[in-house]
């Protein structure tokens, strides 16, 4: 019998959000994930709205959800949680 | 003995990926597996270009960390798709020969390129743009000076050029109709996109045909329908995708444009659901349709994956997507490819908007450039709203 699986992950604190206009294609599911972080403006790229408009790991599904990884998450030491290395 | 899992994905896109997140974290306990009919780690499609440009390596594309699927205790089967499903035993063989039993089944599968039916379409040479080994193949023959021959006039011809521009490839587009997806944008609106074409040295052949093609040294001679010979360094086509779906034939689940599912995303079986592009869906407008796209792939997974936990939700969204090239950009909302219902056009400087009313409801948009109404439109198509071409008309004149 498989063990139940253990979550892994440290709690998830991040302290800064970019988003890369150039990388970025517009496709939008960050902004359908966590629409108080992110839009999309007329130009069909994405911005950010609100830093504290969603919880930590919303935030990651956002950015895990873009297809072109045009959403940078950093932690409070500068350091790059997402895309992961 | 018989390997079991309690869910079985089929698929390792942005639907399968994401239903196993969703399953996993909601139902600790579970057995998950993921079936992948490449060895690759799952990565995104959408990035390919960006591999045929050298923008972007291989491994930039990958999806999930090192680790992931051991972390969260879903096991990964690659390198062998599902071949067969069998309802009745609840099993699935793969090609490699396994078989596997399931609990529930998740059909994401997604599609396959389709090539035209034509002498040499499987030649060396002759490609299509679908996973990492078409591009690397592609970035073997495709450099510097090469003449390229793209034969479509959707998403994958546009991007395709674009790249084998960067490439530094010499490229001509040919197409059977007369431009870019035809059933989205008025004739300004083609007129826009096949102009910003010619402008980046893309030479274009519009209402053409290709009657069959040879090899020619190293090259690839195309017979155009009228005749006409000339001789390439590769042809890619971009003329569309099929569903991943035989595994499902026998089952007598219904398939037709892709695998048949209802607003929960369940197939007649009901321990078998289906999300992504190899899903048809019904779209809350009285119609079935596929939406091929990222967002559409990844929101459905997290709707399916609820509904296999035995939650009833449905999926009533209009999904978007967005195709760039050479700094044009050009969106689409809801159902805007299919040339349903009325298209109403708004023409500016810097942008051609079409919108398509059906029975009384705006179902999707196409915007070439600037798109102020993105969000106005996308909230008319979610709230179902009443309008008529006049209503419309005041609104997005205002």
């Amino acid at each position: 019998m498989r063990l139940a699986y253990k979550n892994m992950s440290k709690p998830l604190k991040i302290s800064k959000i970019v988003v890369d206009r150039d990388l970025c294609i517009g496709a939008g599911p960050c902004a359908v994930i966590a629409p108080e972080v992110f839009q999309v403006d007329e130009e069909n790229k994405a911005y950010l709205v609100d830093m504290n408009g969603a919880d930590a790991e919303t935030i990651l599904a956002a950015a895990e959800s873009c297809p072109v990884k045009a959403i940078f998450l950093y932690d409070e030491d500068g350091k790059q949680i997402y895309p992961y290395a | 003995m018989l390997n079991r899992y309690d869910f079985l994905i089929l698929g390792a896109g942005p639907a399968g990926l994401t239903a196993a997140d969703v399953l996993r974290r909601e139902r600790p306990e579970a057995t998950v597996a993921i079936v992948s009919a490449e060895t690759h780690c799952p990565y995104s499609r959408v990035m390919l270009p960006d591999v045929l440009t050298g923008f972007k390596q291989p491994a930039d594309l990958c999806l999930k960390p090192a680790g992931y699927f051991v972390d969260h205790g879903i096991d990964f089967l690659a390198g062998s798709p599902a071949v067969r499903v069998d309802a009745a035993a609840h099993t699935v063989a793969l090609a490699s020969g396994s078989v596997i039993g399931y609990g529930k089944l998740l059909v994401a599968t997604g599609s396959h390129a389709r090539r035209l039916d034509v002498p040499g379409a499987d030649l060396p040479g002759v490609f299509v743009l679908r996973d990492l080994d078409d591009v690397m193949a592609m970035r073997e023959r495709i450099v510097s000076d090469s003449l390229v021959l793209v034969y479509g006039g959707g998403p994958v011809a546009m991007e395709l050029a674009v790249a084998c521009r960067e490439r530094g490839a010499n490229v001509t587009i040919a197409m059977r109709g007369n431009g870019f997806f035809r059933k989205s944008f008025s004739d300004r609106g083609n007129e826009m996109l096949l102009e910003r074409m010619r402008e980046h040295g893309v030479e274009l052949m519009t209402g053409c045909t290709i009657e069959s093609m040879e090899e020619s040294g190293t090259n690839i001679s195309v017979r155009f329908g009228d005749g006409t010979p000339r001789v390439f360094s590769a042809v890619v086509f971009g003329v569309g995708t099929s569903p991943n779906a035989s595994m499902l034939d026998g089952t007598g689940i219904s398939v037709d444009k892709g695998v048949v599912v209802n607003e929960s995303l369940r197939t007649g079986d009901s321990d078998i659901y289906a999300a992504g592009d190899a899903a048809v869906f019904p779209d809350g407008f009285g119609r079935l349709r596929v939406a091929a796209t990222w967002q559409n792939a990844l929101l459905q997974g997290r709707v399916v994956a609820r509904n296999m936990l035995g939650h009833d939700e449905k999926y009533s969204i209009a999904t978007g997507h967005v195709v760039s090239f050479f700094g044009l950009s050009i969106a689409f909302v809801g159902d805007a490819e299919n040339g349903q219902g009325t298209r109403v056009n708004f023409e500016g400087d810097d942008f051609s908007l079409s919108v398509f009313i059906d029975d009384g409801h705006v179902v999707g948009a196409a915007c070439i450039g600037r798109f102020t109404a993105r969000a106005a439109i996308s909230k008319l198509i979610n709230d179902r709203t009443e309008v008529s071409e006049d209503l419309l008309r005041a609104m997005l004149s205002a």
